[in-house]
């Protein structure tokens, strides 16, 4: 009797225990990695270089002994693809692969519902999980951009939502962070908080948040 | 023998001649000062080769993490030729496309600006007519290398979008783009010639319609 009493203290402990772990400590759920999902992120910092449009028809060096005349030559590349079915289907997909952003250095702006992710499937048991490829500059670090995701059909956003920063994968030993486990089909909604450094030169950036989905 | 009558003529002249000497012998040391302003353009000397699949080891690469598979160009590449052919590639994925363009520009003026845009968005072509991928939202390019020194891209590297041109005209399946007025420019170079290298990449979304896609980018290369 006491034996078992034993038993089942360790058992619930143990339980106990793995609750109680943070979702950074995931890894011992991890199954197989089954697709990923990306979605570019592009950021214009003002002041931007490139938006200060030189007049190209201008006549370099005015008032210099000669002038070369204007002269343009253009030549352009064939570029094609096929489109075919992805083998995971609709298992993982984005509302966007695309977003671009112009914000101006040392601000921070929200951005609610970014973009939609969602998980079609059948699975019991799944693990989902996100990260930055890459940081957008040695002076821009991804961990400078936040997320925080809740139930997207219909979005109900957190009253006081707790942003947690991306993890840059290179910067991460090469690890993702865990975003959520779940069950069947999943709709989440993401926001994004930027909060663009400063000291960051005008121009544009970019990355991509990853997600992952493992059972 | 000269007659009387020539021989006075002669005299005459010679007399003549001595008599103006004195003249021309005053005019000479005679300077006038002046400036002039000289104003002429140089005849513009342009050469812009574009050489698609530039270097050994080109063509798709799926983007992962970790180790790069090789790359495999669709049967529209060749090297030094052809189309950039990204092959079959799957909805919602992420592809590299190493040794894509470059560019080589030699002129003779004191600098160039290169612009580069689809002619169009990513259009469906054959039994996909009607499809259309955005392509800022689908084909972007990142600087690469010679193929001499190795090219570390891979197909989620930064990456710049190329957008489908304002200009009037210009189709999916024409190279030509006649412009009114430039875009912004994907690179300006402070001299007069110059090399560039550029992979591309390719955001397939996950809706896209199943099928081909084509479009042309064009690089205009004006002198400055």
């Amino acid at each position: 009797m006491i034996h078992r009493r034993r038993w089942t203290s360790g058992v619930l402990a143990m339980l106990a225990l793995c609750l109680g772990l943070p979702r950074s400590a995931d890894a011992a759920f991890i199954q197989v990695q089954r697709t990923q999902a990306a979605i570019y992120i592009l950021v214009n910092v003002a002041p931007a270089p490139l938006a200060r449009r030189p007049d190209p028809r201008a006549i370099a060096y005015e008032g210099a002994p000669f002038d070369v005349a204007q002269v343009q030559k253009q030549k352009g590349i064939p570029v094609q693809a096929n489109v075919i079915a992805n083998p995971y289907g609709n298992l993982l997909t984005t509302s966007t692969n695309t977003l671009v952003y112009s914000q101006t250095a040392g601000t921070t702006v929200l951005y609610p519902c970014a973009y939609h992710v969602k998980v079609t499937t059948a699975i019991a048991s799944w693990t989902l999980y996100t990260g930055l490829s890459n940081d957008f500059d040695p002076s821009f670090n991804g961990n400078d951009l936040s997320w925080v995701d809740y139930p997207g059909a219909p979005p109900t956003p957190p009253a006081t939502p707790v942003f947690q920063i991306f993890r840059v994968y290179p910067d991460n030993n090469n690890a993702w962070q865990a975003d959520r486990r779940g069950s069947g089909n999943y709709d989440e909604c993401v926001d994004l908080s930027l909060a663009i450094p400063a000291s960051v030169p005008g121009g544009s950036y970019s990355s991509n948040a990853i997600y992952s989905i493992y059972y | 023998m000269m007659s009387k009558a020539n021989r006075t003529i002669v005299a005459l002249g010679f007399a003549a001649a001595l008599g103006l000497l004195p003249a021309l012998a005053q005019a000479a040391p005679t300077t006038v000062n002046g400036s002039a302003t000289a104003h002429w353009k140089v005849q513009p000397t342009l050469k812009f080769t574009l050489t698609p699949n530039y270097a050994s080891g080109f063509g798709t690469v799926k983007a992962v993490f970790g180790a790069q598979p090789a790359p495999a160009p669709g049967g529209g590449a060749a090297f030094g030729a052809g189309a950039v052919d990204f092959g079959n590639v799957q909805a919602g994925t992420n592809y590299l496309y190493k040794y894509a363009a470059h560019l080589n520009v030699i002129s003779n003026a004191p600098g160039f600006n290169v612009y580069g845009e689809g002619t169009a968005d990513f259009t469906g072509t054959g039994a996909n007519t009607g499809s259309i991928l955005p392509i800022n939202q689908t084909i972007f390019f990142l600087k690469s290398t010679d193929g001499v020194t190795p090219d570390s891209n891979t197909g989620y590297s930064p990456a710049q979008p190329f957008s489908a041109t304002g200009a009037a005209g210009a189709t999916y399946n024409n190279p030509a783009i006649t412009y009114t007025t430039y875009p912004m420019p994907l690179f300006m170079s402070p001299m007069g010639a110059g090399d560039l290298y550029y992979d591309y990449q390719l955001k397939v979304n996950s809706g896209a319609n199943l099928g081909t896609y084509f479009v042309y980018v064009t690089y205009t290369v004006v002198t400055t």
